[in-house]
């Protein structure tokens, strides 16, 4: 994904300079839930980092796989970082893109916006249009939005064994406050 | 009828006097069908839907139009909608785009909002478009294009490489999404989730970057026809992807929209309509109208207009207005004539006008003047194959003018044919036939041109048909000879021999005006009041009022472009088709001007047919687009108590949902007042019901199986009429349903069963009892037939004779009576218990003799007990034998034998002494009795035995 390398590249450059337009954020909240008919799995992270240009509209979230806790068990968790989402080999999962909708970031308020980009999880790219609702403040930004992961668009294999308890459609909550840089 | 055809031509020219002061009209009749004010809000598109109608969609909403109205189709919100975009896509979904962003779909007749799951934007949809795969894409203006792949919602913006984000237009073109922006024209493909756009733009030759719309070429999938905001028309070439301009609005009013016809584009521009060429990209004309957005075709190739604030409707291409007349030329117009070069000829006051074109609507007017009689007429045209004009005049014969050569020259040299009264000329590659008041001439043209001597062979059919009136003569591609009579109907010349067709060949009409060969090879004929005539080689089929024509009386044919016959009345114009014979108005008369109602006044060249009116020379042609003919019928939906249901509601009903009703309609665009339907409900009845409305209702139907059908026609003739049809089912109540009747029968069958099988129980019981009474009576009768009995009691008569004679007397009475008894009640199933106890009475009174003091007999029954209970008979007299013959019956050890009544029961009891030597007895006396209360009381005969007391209870019946 184009955006993202040279987004997350700025923003570690452009720290220290001041008044920059590129909010971002290290402690982002991130939660899926699976529910299967047999069993309910629920998992949230404290670690989504991300940045947001508000000059260019764009912006890049990254969240490592193994930061994911509360799971049912121990051993749940460890079949979700091995088996599944596989985190030593592919250790994060991204979003990357631009926002579609026309905004002015100097004008404080709350927005309905939609997020165009690319979302990466398992290794495999999906493009998607997230819709979120974004606070923006004087120096911060607030996003929260909810979406849907079909895991079999990102190759992740269902056992069936586990078919049960494992659902194919993972909801996934995300808020976050951006901090003006 | 020599005097019907003079007054024609007189008629004629008063005509044209009258009609000079009407204006001449406009190349392109259009007229307003929805005026300001009944269009609600301001509109936007319309869509001719797969079913026949099209959808009109303004800024209050969306709607049905039929040709004449509006019917709106509601929403399930109730929000306004300012609809600016719509699409039917392969399945017949439409979808419907909004100012807002926001995006409907119909579903049984009702607008649904559509809500993925990604959301919308607030940008106003501009347009959709289906690909290859079915993914539905719409564009918008503002956020480019979204692509709705596997219920997922993709974009494709400028990140994505599109030319702008502002999307005017968005169509499926030659497998590819072709968008038309702000900054051009983006050609853009989704397969397997990969995006990739093409930009064509300014930098590619387009005349401006703002691309607003754009049409596919009609015939060439590789043309596209691309409309500019600055007022330019490109023609972009998807094979070399070339572009160029062809034409510029006259005012540089930006173009709205672009319709492809067969010869013609015509674009819709903010400052009205243009139609140009589109092969010599000449403009052919610009009519003002206020912010005309859209142009439209129907199946019948009428063109809509649609303004802001009017929809107008046109012929389009069908009709056209190619030769405007000044009242000057149009003037004693009899026949008209297009050559080879499409030069355009008529007849005129003592000459022959020539038109060539010359540029657009200009024409080179040549008069060629002819030395005619004052008050003459020049009366036909006609073209030989060398090129040569031939003109028949009234009174002065044949004409020929070679139009190059610019010569005119009379035939003089031929006996009677100077000074003749010329009807009608034509012919074939080979001759040339004229028609006169004088007779018929042949005259041999050979291919070679510039011979200047023709030879006339003046044919004898006086003879032959027993008249010289003919009005016209064809000669046929199997060299036939037709030749149209006035008077004596249609005669064909064959092999040398004439043959008039008479009224037993299926021929009634007597005078015909002309004779037309068809590109099958059928021979068509018109008629005075006789309408028109088709001939298969073999039979004659009739076209008359109730085939559908709107006139009996045809004043020319003409071969139509397509499988048509071009037929035309003082009034007006129809098509016969050539196969089907099913008739087509061509729409609102008078449109055109006044009809020039000469005979033959028509003339086609195969691609156009052309006629005279009081405004000039039309062309008609039917167009590729030209689908359908006449009106198409649909059933738009069905409503069950007056409540119109779902589509998908599954077409069985019960019993009782008997009222059904139907809104259909015939579309038919040309003419949508003419419509008229006739429906049956078949399995109700089988005969048409004529009607105008577009509604019927069937109150209370019976159950059973119907088909709803209807059809719709303009003509009156329903034969060949297009017709819709709904297959319903009424189910019979449960109580006729097989599987009740058949519960029923099962049910009854069984009941019966039972009753059988009970009576055949009873039957067994009365058998058993009968046995047991015979039993009993066999019993009784051993008992009492008992020697020691007898001999007892006669040892006890003969001691009583002695004492007292008068005693003895009562002994044998009672001995009597008591056997006649025994006879008597024998028999009985059940005797009163008065009765059972006179016999026991007796039995006492024999034994008391005997056993004096010793035998004791208590018997405390009350007379109404004796009447109100009943048993079996001889009961009482067995056990009391019984109890007699097992017990000393002695002074010292009397035995008493009582009866008590307790609840229905008798109790007999009687104190034990048994005797030593016990009789012989078999016990067979008290099981009888116990097998017959069973049978007859149905309870146990119960029986007790203490030390000293032998009970036996028996079970009374009780009488009423």
């Amino acid at each position: 994904m184009k955006f993202l390398p040279s987004l997350l590249l700025s923003f570690f450059l452009m720290a220290g300079s001041e008044q920059s337009k590129i909010y971002t954020t290290n402690t982002g909240q991130m939660r899926f839930r699976s529910e299967a008919p047999l069993e309910l799995i629920n998992a949230s992270s404290k670690e989504l980092k991300g940045a947001i240009d508000a000059s260019k509209k764009t912006f890049a979230f990254r969240i490592r796989i193994s930061s994911f806790e509360g799971f049912n068990s121990p051993l749940q968790k460890e079949h979700f970082n091995e088996n599944y989402m596989e985190s030593v080999k592919i250790p994060e999962a991204t979003f990357a893109g631009k926002i579609i909708e026309d905004l002015d970031f100097s004008k404080t308020g709350t927005y309905a916006i939609r997020a165009k980009g690319m979302l990466t999880i398992h290794g495999v790219e999906q493009e998607r249009i997230i819709r979120s609702d974004m606070e923006i403040g004087n120096g911060f930004i607030k996003i929260k939005s909810s979406f849907i992961v079909l895991l079999s668009d990102h190759n992740i294999p269902i056992p069936r064994v586990v078919k049960e308890k494992l659902a194919n459609e993972i909801k996934v909550e995300l808020t976050a406050e951006l901090i003006q840089k | 009828m020599r005097l019907t055809f003079l007054h024609t031509i007189f008629f004629s020219f008063l005509l044209l006097q009258q009609t000079q002061a009407l204006k001449a009209q406009g190349i392109v009749d259009y007229k307003k069908v929805l005026a300001e004010g009944l269009l609600p809000g301001k509109a936007s598109v319309m869509l001719l839907s797969k079913k026949g109608f099209f959808y009109l969609a303004t800024s209050k909403g969306l709607f049905l139009f039929n040709g004449i109205t509006l019917q709106p189709f509601n929403a399930i919100d109730s929000a306004e909608k300012n609809i600016t975009a719509l699409y039917e896509n392969k399945e017949g979904q439409l979808w419907i785009g909004c100012s807002n962003g926001s995006l409907y779909k119909l579903q049984s007749n009702k607008l649904v909002a559509w809500k993925p799951a990604e959301e919308l934007g607030k940008k106003s949809i501009s347009g959709f478009a289906e690909d290859e795969a079915g993914n539905i894409w719409f564009a918008t203006k503002g956020e480019g294009l979204y692509i709705l792949h596997q219920n997922k919602l993709y974009n494709i913006n400028t990140d994505d490489g599109l030319s702008d984000n502002y999307v005017y237009d968005l169509q499926f073109i030659n497998n590819q999404i072709v968008a038309a922006t702000d900054n051009g024209i983006s050609i853009c493909n989704f397969v397997q989730q990969k995006k990739s756009v093409k930009n064509l733009s300014a930098a590619n030759g387009l005349t401006d970057n703002i691309v607003q719309t754009f049409a596919p070429d009609s015939k060439n999938k590789n043309i596209l026809w691309l409309g500019f905001q600055n007022g330019g028309v490109g023609l972009l070439n998807f094979k070399g992807q070339q572009s160029e301009t062809i034409y510029t609005s006259p005012k540089g009013s930006p173009i709205n929209k672009i319709f492809s016809g067969d010869k013609e584009l015509w674009l819709a521009t903010d400052d009205g309509l243009a139609i140009i060429n589109s092969t010599a990209y000449t403009e052919l004309l610009t009519e003002p109208i206020t912010s005309l957005s859209g142009l439209y075709a129907d199946n019948e190739a009428n063109i809509w207009l649609l303004g802001s604030a009017a929809l107008y409707k046109t012929k389009g291409e069908q009709l056209r207005l190619v030769l405007l007349l000044t009242d000057e030329e149009n003037n004693q117009v009899h026949d008209l004539l297009v050559d080879a070069n499409e030069n355009y000829w008529i007849t005129s006051k003592a000459g022959v006008l020539c038109f060539s074109k010359k540029a657009g609507n200009h024409f080179n007017r040549t008069y060629f003047p002819l030395r005619v009689k004052k008050n003459s007429d020049i009366i036909c045209l006609y073209q030989d194959v060398n090129g040569i004009i031939w003109v028949g005049t009234m009174g002065d014969g044949i004409y020929l003018i070679d139009p190059l050569k610019k010569t005119i020259k009379q035939i003089t040299d031929v006996p009677n044919l100077k000074n003749a009264s010329i009807l009608s000329i034509t012919g074939t590659k080979t001759n040339v036939w004229i028609t006169a008041l004088e007779g018929v001439w042949k005259s041999p043209v050979s291919g070679s041109s510039g011979k200047k001597n023709y030879t006339f062979n003046n044919i004898n059919i006086a003879q032959a048909i027993g008249s010289t009136y003919i009005y016209y003569v064809l000669e046929d591609s199997k060299n036939r000879v037709w030749f149209a009579t006035d008077g004596k109907g249609i005669t064909v010349l064959e092999n040398g021999a004439f043959n008039t067709f008479k009224e037993n060949d299926g021929v009634a009409a007597k005078v015909i005006y002309s004779v037309l060969e068809d590109r099958n090879g059928n021979i068509w004929f018109n008629t005075l009041n006789n309408g028109i005539y088709k001939y298969n080689g073999s039979t004659f089929k009739h076209f008359g009022i109730t085939t559908g024509l709107p006139d009996l009386n045809i004043s020319a044919l003409a071969l139509t472009n397509k499988e048509s016959v071009f037929c035309s009345t003082q009034k007006e114009n129809f098509l016969i088709d050539i196969t089907t014979g099913r008739i087509t108005l061509l729409g609102a008369a008078n449109s055109t001007g006044k009809m020039n109602t000469d005979l033959n006044s028509t003339f086609s060249n195969g691609k156009n047919v052309f006629f005279h009116t009081s405004n000039g020379v039309y062309a008609y042609h039917s167009p590729e687009y030209n689908k359908v003919q006449n009106p198409q019928t649909r059933i738009l939906s069905m409503s069950l108590f007056l409540k119109e249901q779902d589509e998908t509601v599954a077409n069985r009903f019960a019993h009782d949902e008997n009222n059904l009703s139907f809104h259909f309609a015939g579309f038919y665009f040309s003419d949508p007042e003419k419509v008229n339907y006739q429906y049956k409900l078949e399995g109700y009845s089988n005969n048409w019901q004529a009607t105008k409305d577009g509604f019927v209702n069937f109150p209370k139907l019976p159950s059973g199986g119907y088909t709803f059908k209807v059809r719709s026609s303009v003509t009156g003739n329903f034969e060949d009429a297009d017709e819709a049809a709904y297959i319903f089912n009424i189910q019979k109540p449960f109580w006729r349903q097989w599987w009740f009747i058949l519960l029923s029968i099962t049910s009854v069958t069984a009941i019966l069963f039972y009753i059988i099988k009970a009576r055949e129980k009873e039957v067994k019981k009365m058998q058993q009892l009968q046995t047991e009474k015979l039993q009993s009576q066999y019993e009784t009768l051993k008992n009492q037939v008992n020697p020691h009995f007898l001999f007892n009691s006669f040892n006890t008569l003969l001691s009583v004779i002695d004492e007292d004679p008068k005693k003895a007397s009562d002994y044998v009475e009672h001995l009597s009576d008591f056997y006649r008894s025994i006879v008597n009640l024998r028999e009985k199933d059940i005797i009163s218990l008065g009765d059972e106890l006179k016999i026991i009475e007796h039995y006492f009174f024999i034994q008391k003799k005997r056993f004096g003091n010793a035998l004791h007999f208590v018997n405390p029954i009350t007379e109404e007990q004796k009447l109100g209970f009943a048993m079996p008979p001889l009961c009482l007299q067995l056990l009391a034998e019984n109890a007699i013959k097992h017990n000393i019956v002695s002074k010292e050890k009397p035995l008493t034998l009582s009866l008590s009544i307790h609840d229905n029961w008798l109790v007999v009891q009687n104190n034990i002494n048994e005797k030593q030597t016990i009789e012989k007895g078999e016990g067979l006396g008290l099981q009888n009795i116990k097998n017959r209360f069973l049978l007859i009381a149905e309870k146990e005969v119960l029986i007790a035995k203490t030390h000293d007391t032998f009970i036996v209870k028996l079970p009374l019946i009780k009488l009423l």
